[in-house]
């Protein structure tokens, strides 16, 4: 574990809050200049089992599974007017805590696991959906900046509450 | 005293549908005892429990059951309940099991669901039959080409008899090589919206797609023109619809519903050669069988967003869903993904992620169907709306066809109609006015 006294860690901190800035306002074009050319970003489907095991994520069943093209495709989508699970736009806010950095597999990389909490409005609704989960991401420094290139979003619920994922975590 | 009329609530003449169909608690109830107590119910694929001992959790309407498959090789459908007090004896989605131990007093089930194990048996003073005291069986269980259905009602048309010329369609679905299987464990969400609109739509509502899912057009992804195309809407008696959309003769840029080359010569063996030739100029293959599971087997054009390569013209996936009913005003809505084993691996890891591009909770098409959905079933419920007569009237006058390959009633739909729709909720207003299924209480 690499620690909060590591320059890095800071590093890493800066990074993930950005993130949920641009996330939070709506920038996500300028999201998407954070992630790398090979991202992998994943929500496997939670299964429930008597006991908690690895096993509890398939990754067959998916909630999402992206890549940066298919990402940009969503994100041109919410500007072509016919995005109505977006209509009027999703306002969310994404918490991000207990994070936990660790060495990559190389010494550009770093494993970051996270905490979030995600609070969706959208409407007139008075209800809210809560994603809550971890994320486990790979950051790696590309020209001197840290950028997305694999993120794996483990949802606690197993049957989503919500009626759709129509946001970015 | 209700404040509608059962007899009014559809009128396939007029094509007018009351809102309260999606809105009121009554309907709903009558729906469960009326429609979910004596269908046909899907609740799996043998691929899902291919073994003795096997198991999947999975819901008939709004009752929790077991799917199992004893060390008989059988496959049984067992209500999740105890019935010493009823509490759920098993509380996992899938597994590999002896027996159901209910966590309250230790009654024990086998995974065929007789009662093998009763703590403190002797007290029971030589009174209790355990002979009659198994998990409650669903009377009727049958598979087709691998599709588990079963049902409460102990009496009714076998399965394929039941699924009439959709059957003829599952043939080309889950038949047309020896490989059919599912894709990892079904995706579950909840949308707040009535379960008959997401049935009612895959029965055959063609033309949301240019506005619903307009994006597609708007970023240059449109999927081959469907100019000159005819769809063909196929039904029977049961209140089943399938709609089989072409390709233009003149683009046909997926023979075989975009399948990849290497399994058409085992289609072409399997299949009789009128299902091979129709499914050659076939796009999509979409459809519901009532009341509740709806499949969908579309050709997308290969964009890379979509996961195929970026040298094929099409990609596609097959999946099958259940609409189940959480209230009149919610439901769960549980899909899988269906593949062909014998395909090459490139192309179900490209179709995979096509479909869960696409469709599911994450799906591009379906979160806005269900934003849809979920806004129609809320705007509803108010007083004032239930004055508006819900519009099913396009096309009244669709032609029957003569010369259609298989069996069934067919109709040609030029290019859109509501005449699916119309068929739905003609069957559900004609089971609504049966009788109830005999209380026992």
């Amino acid at each position: 574990m690499i620690s909060p006294s590591d320059p890095r860690y800071a590093e890493v901190l800066d990074f993930l809050y950005l993130e949920a800035e641009l996330l939070d306002s709506g920038q996500f074009s300028e999201w998407l200049d954070l992630l790398t050319e090979d991202l992998t970003y994943r929500m496997p489907l939670h299964v429930t089992h008597v006991r908690r095991t690895e096993d509890d994520f398939s990754h067959d069943s998916e909630l999402l599974t992206e890549t940066l093209a298919s990402l940009k495709l969503r994100v041109q989508r919410l500007a072509t007017g016919y995005a109505w699970s977006e209509t009027p736009s999703s306002r969310t806010r994404h918490m991000v805590t207990n994070v936990r950095v660790r060495a990559g597999d190389t010494a550009n990389e770093l494993q970051v696991a996270s905490n979030m909490l995600v609070y969706r409005n959208r409407s007139w609704e008075t209800d809210a959906d809560i994603f809550c989960g971890e994320r486990r991401d790979v950051l790696r420094r590309v020209d001197g900046s840290w950028k997305l290139a694999m993120r794996t979003i483990l949802l606690d619920q197993a049957v989503l509450g919500s009626r759709d994922v129509s946001i970015f975590f | 005293m209700e404040e509608w009329d059962l007899a009014k609530l559809v009128d396939t003449e007029a094509g007018t549908v009351s809102p309260y169909l999606f809105t009121d608690p009554e309907i709903h109830r009558l729906e469960l005892e009326r429609i979910f107590a004596k269908s046909w119910l899907f609740v799996g694929h043998e691929s899902e429990i291919p073994n003795p001992g096997d198991f999947v959790a999975r819901v008939m309407g709004t009752d929790h059951v077991i799917v199992s498959r004893g060390t008989d090789g059988a496959i049984r459908v067992m209500l999740n309940a105890c019935r010493h007090r009823g509490r759920r004896v098993c509380v996992e989605d899938a597994g590999k099991t002896a027996q159901f131990k209910c966590p309250y007093h230790g009654w024990t089930y086998a995974v065929s669901g007789e009662l093998v194990g009763v703590p403190f048996f002797e007290a029971y003073q030589g009174q209790l039959d355990v002979s009659m005291l198994g998990l409650l069986q669903a009377p009727r269980v049958e598979t087709y080409h691998g599709m588990i259905f079963a049902s409460w009602e102990a009496m009714g048309v076998p399965l394929a008899e039941y699924l009439g010329p959709l059957a003829w369609v599952f043939d080309m679905l889950f038949a047309r090589t020896g490989s059919v299987e599912v894709v990892g464990p079904p995706i579950r969400w909840i949308v707040p919206a009535n379960w008959k609109l997401g049935a009612a739509n895959f029965a055959g509502d063609g033309h949301h797609v240019a506005v619903t899912h307009g994006f597609v057009n708007s970023l240059g992804l449109k999927r081959t023109p469907r100019g000159g195309a005819t769809s063909y809407v196929v039904h029977g008696d049961h209140g089943h619809l399938s709609t089989l959309g072409g390709w233009p003769a003149d683009a046909n840029d997926g023979p075989f519903l975009a399948l990849p080359e290497e399994v058409w010569p085992e289609i072409q063996q399997r299949l009789d050669p009128k299902q091979f030739e129709l499914m050659r100029g076939l796009r999509v293959i979409v459809g519901t069988v009532f009341p509740n599971m709806s499949f969908l087997e579309t050709a997308a054009t290969g964009a890379h967003e979509w996961g195929g390569p970026e040298d094929l013209k099409s990609m596609s996936f097959l999946t099958v869903r259940l609409w189940q009913p959480r209230g009149p005003d919610s439901m769960e809505i549980w899909t899988w993904q269906i593949i062909d084993g014998s395909a090459p691996d490139w192309w179900k890891e490209s179709s995979r992620q096509c479909y869960l591009r696409e469709f599911g909770p994450g799906g591009m098409f379906e979160q806005d169907d269900a934003a849809n959905w979920s806004s129609i079933t809320q705007n509803l419920s108010s007083p004032a709306a239930k004055r508006i007569k819900l519009q099913y009237g396009m096309g009244m006058d669709t032609p029957s066809v003569d010369d259609w390959a298989g069996p069934g009633m067919v109709h040609a739909k030029p290019a859109v109609g509501e005449i699916s729709e119309r068929l739905f909720y003609g069957h559900w207003h004609a089971l609504m006015q049966e009788p109830s299924v005999v209380r026992p209480w």
